[in-house]
């Protein structure tokens, strides 16, 4: 889920080659249906939107909706977690509920959600903090659980109490893990938030814009608003590998 | 790619018919590696010419290049400039006449110990039954009788090793390469292989070059001690060794050759 | 294993066996009980009418849906869809992402020329990518199919590529002293080493495709699981939701298991410690 270092010069080749194919299928498709909207229509709708202000809006909204929501799930996935993951007993009296509710695929609570909640921002931020939810609260209770028994050792050998021993050891042991998990649980509230935003079409959003563009066939806003949810996730996903490099520096091994 | 395979040694056992035995030679061969933008010179002008059926060591300490002359002879790098000849022929790569054995026994871990030691028949093309055969021939020969189903990491080091040293005999080379092949176990089951690899060096005859660090393993197997300096890696001495290939450790030749070879390195250690 | 231990100072023993079958008693039990009671709770506060009983359902009602559309045959009818779709696309999307995989890991040049491209369209959300495909596919099959591929695609590609660039260079040695050829090097070297690699990316791609056929059939479909409960929903019928929801999960459950399993056997070599 990670970012990586792309390599320039040969790396332009392909984009260049499919962009071209699009630009050449978009003034040859006139009829047929379609209407694929060349490159400069795209760039123009994405400069018009900029200069109105409802491409700083949708992303806004869409941030701000990802942000909020992920902080929420990721909250409730470290709590959840750090609790299966010291606790054998309420690991043994959540974790089958917990794993059972865990196979429903995202999509699969949408119309539920919309039922209970409607088409508003409840429901998609609740959807958002679910998608995180998972991934922090496994990985939080993985990495506590797996802290080698020599480490617990060596806290019981230099008399650190309860607190301390968690907070020095524990935690820091289990850091790389539950930083992996907060890496998923960004990656899968961003899905959720384009997932809700796609079929709760309510309130503007990054994925309100690509549904509305969609059913008005104007392609060329569809790819405008693809183009910024690649580009907010990768931004995203490279903000969130610099801050786990930055709390982690002390891991050798670069994976 | 030059092959002195005696298929009917390999599937018959037969041990009167022998190759001849076959000569390593190195010619003013360099070498050098870039790391991060920097040249850095691991061998420079290395010329030693090995006898067939001749067991040299190469004794030196860490960085000293004598892994990497290793990998040369073995044909897994190639050299900056000069030559290795087996034979005669300068070499292209690895070949079916040299076996290595490397210091992590890297055996393939999705394979059990007779597959592992079969792995080493495939470019011949014999069927699979047969290098099932022959390879639970050759674990016999080291000692793994019995451990053929084993996967290597239910394998201890020195069983590991062992598997892995089956493997390089396995198509009968001609050249056997060692690269620290003990340096890994502890000092006990270094003791057993070392006598179990002398005891092989004299049923099996073949030219064996050794890479060690240790030099009373050195003592132990050499015809000849080929001491190495490091940063670049240089010959410095080549000291013969006159005693009788399963020696014993604690005879006064023995102890006068390790003081001799021991100078070597006790003396430059400002 | 199973002995009877007799006593020593007096006191019985009970036998191993039962010791365990106790141990799994109280796992399973415990286990169970949240569920229990929730659902218990659920039909409590349905049946007394706690909230709105169109929004609240009591489970008893759900049951009996899924018993009434499993003997009209409706609910098997839009599974086997649902699951037909999943399979073919994630076939597709999957031996595409392999293939991309192994000529990138294996050829620094492949990975050059399409390497970045990949990375950069990985960052989308296939979710995104619904309504370009519904303008530019329609709302037939080949976009369903189209969009699971898609899934299918991506976590498969990056888990091949990673496992075949993550072969270690010492077996690539082994194998290189050994002569092997380039093919028993790819098959007997490569293949064996990226295995565990790929096979966790098949079963995130197997998860994703199954969120995502969901997503299509909501958004574009006549037929099929997904379409199945948002049809519930318009119809503010919660109970058909919920057995909706109950049937994603149950299925995908069932995916995971499977591809568990044959994980389990196909890398049993690197369980052994």
């Amino acid at each position: 889920m990670g970012a990586r270092r792309l390599s320039l010069p040969r790396g332009i080749v392909l984009p260049v080659i499919l962009l071209a194919v699009w630009e050449i299928a978009a003034h040859a498709a006139k009829s047929g249906g379609v209407l694929i909207a060349p490159i400069e229509q795209v760039v123009g709708s994405a400069v018009a939107m900029a200069v109105s202000g409802t491409l700083w809006t949708d992303t806004g909204f869409t941030v701000a909706r990802v942000t909020v929501g992920f902080i929420g799930g990721a909250a409730g996935g470290l709590l959840f977690g750090s609790l299966i993951g010291t606790s054998r007993i309420a690991d043994r009296l959540t974790s089958p509920s917990f794993h059972a509710v865990r196979q429903v695929p995202l999509t699969g609570w949408i119309p539920l959600a919309a039922l209970l909640f409607g088409i508003g921002e409840g429901a998609k931020l609740s959807l958002i903090a679910l998608a995180a939810f998972y991934p922090v609260a496994l990985n939080t209770a993985e990495g506590l659980a797996g802290v080698p028994h020599g480490y617990r050792e060596l806290g019981r050998a230099l008399n650190f109490g309860g607190f301390t021993a968690w907070w020095r050891i524990l935690l820091p042991a289990a850091a790389p893990q539950i930083f992996t998990g907060l890496k998923h649980g960004l990656a899968f509230a961003w899905i959720a938030a384009i997932a809700a935003e796609l079929m709760l079409t309510s309130g503007s959003g990054l994925g309100t814009t690509i549904e509305s563009g969609a059913s008005l066939a104007r392609l060329d806003i569809v790819m405008v608003g693809i183009c910024l949810i690649g580009a907010c996730g990768y931004i995203m996903a490279v903000g969130a590998e610099r801050i786990e490099a930055r709390v982690l520096r002390w891991r050798e091994e670069g994976r | 790619m030059n092959v002195h395979i005696d298929e009917d040694r390999l599937m018959h056992g037969r041990s009167d018919v022998r190759p001849a035995g076959i000569s390593v030679q190195l010619d003013h061969v360099s070498k050098s590696f870039n790391i991060k933008g920097r040249t850095l010179p691991v061998l420079r002008d290395i010329s030693l010419n090995i006898a067939p059926r001749e067991f040299v060591v190469i004794v030196g300490a860490s960085g000293c290049g004598k892994s990497t002359l290793l990998r040369l002879i073995a044909g897994l790098d190639k050299t900056d400039s000069g030559e290795v000849k087996i034979d005669g022929r300068n070499i292209e790569g690895p070949g079916l006449d040299r076996g290595i054995v490397f210091q992590d026994h890297r055996l393939l871990p999705w394979l059990t110990a007779e597959q592992n030691v079969a792995a080493a028949l495939i470019p011949l093309g014999v069927s699979k039954a047969e290098r099932l055969a022959v390879a639970r021939r050759c674990l016999a020969q080291v000692g793994l009788a019995g451990f053929e189903s084993a996967l290597p990491a239910q394998l201890s080091g020195g069983m590991a090793q062992r598997a892995a040293i089956g493997r390089a005999l396995a198509n009968d080379p001609a050249v056997l390469l060692l690269d620290e092949p003990l340096g890994a176990l502890d000092a006990l089951t270094r003791l057993k292989l070392q006598n179990e690899i002398a005891d092989l060096s004299v049923n099996n005859p073949k030219t064996i070059v050794l890479v060690t660090h240790d030099i009373e393993e050195a003592v132990f197997f050499a015809d000849r001690i080929v001491v190495m300096d490091a940063s670049p890696g240089r010959i410095r001495k080549i000291i013969p060794v006159d005693l009788p290939r399963q020696r014993d450790r604690t005879g006064a030749d023995f102890v006068e050759l390790r003081r001799q070879v021991l100078r070597e390195f006790v003396d430059d250690s400002h | 294993m199973s002995h009877t231990a007799t006593a020593v100072d007096g006191e019985g023993r009970e036998p191993a066996v039962l010791r365990r079958v106790r141990h799994y008693a109280v796992t399973i039990g415990a286990g169970l009980l949240l569920p229990v009671l929730s659902i218990a709770l659920w039909q409590v506060a349905a049946q007394l009418q706690w909230t709105d009983s169109q929004i609240l359902v009591p489970p008893s009602v759900v049951a009996a849906t899924i018993v009434e559309f499993c003997q009209s045959g409706e609910l098997p009818l839009d599974i086997a869809v649902s699951v037909r779709r999943v399979m073919t696309g994630f076939a597709i999307g999957g031996a595409l992402g392999f293939t991309f995989g192994i000529a990138a890991g294996l050829d620094r040049r492949v990975e050059a020329f399409a390497g970045p491209t990949f990375h950069v369209l990985r960052q989308i959300p296939v979710m995104a990518w619904l309504p370009l495909l519904v303008l530019l596919a329609g709302f037939g099959e080949t976009f369903k199919i189209l969009v699971i591929a898609l899934a299918a695609f991506f976590p498969i590609g990056l888990s091949t590529l990673d496992g075949v660039k993550n072969v270690s260079s010492k077996y690539f040695d082994v194998g290189k002293a050994l002569c092997f050829s380039h093919r028993d090097t790819l098959f007997r070297i490569v293949w064996p080493a990226a295995l565990p690699d790929i096979l966790n990316g098949l079963r995130l791609s197997l998860s994703r495709s199954w969120m995502l056929v969901v997503a299509a059939e909501i958004v574009a479909s006549t037929n099929g699981i997904g379409h199945r409960m948002d049809w519930g929903r318009q119809l503010f019928q919660i109970d058909i939701v919920f057995m909706g929801v109950l049937t994603t999960g149950l299925i995908g459950l069932l995916f995971d298991l499977v591809l568990r399993r044959v994980a389990r056997s196909a890398v049993a070599w690197k369980g052994i410690r």
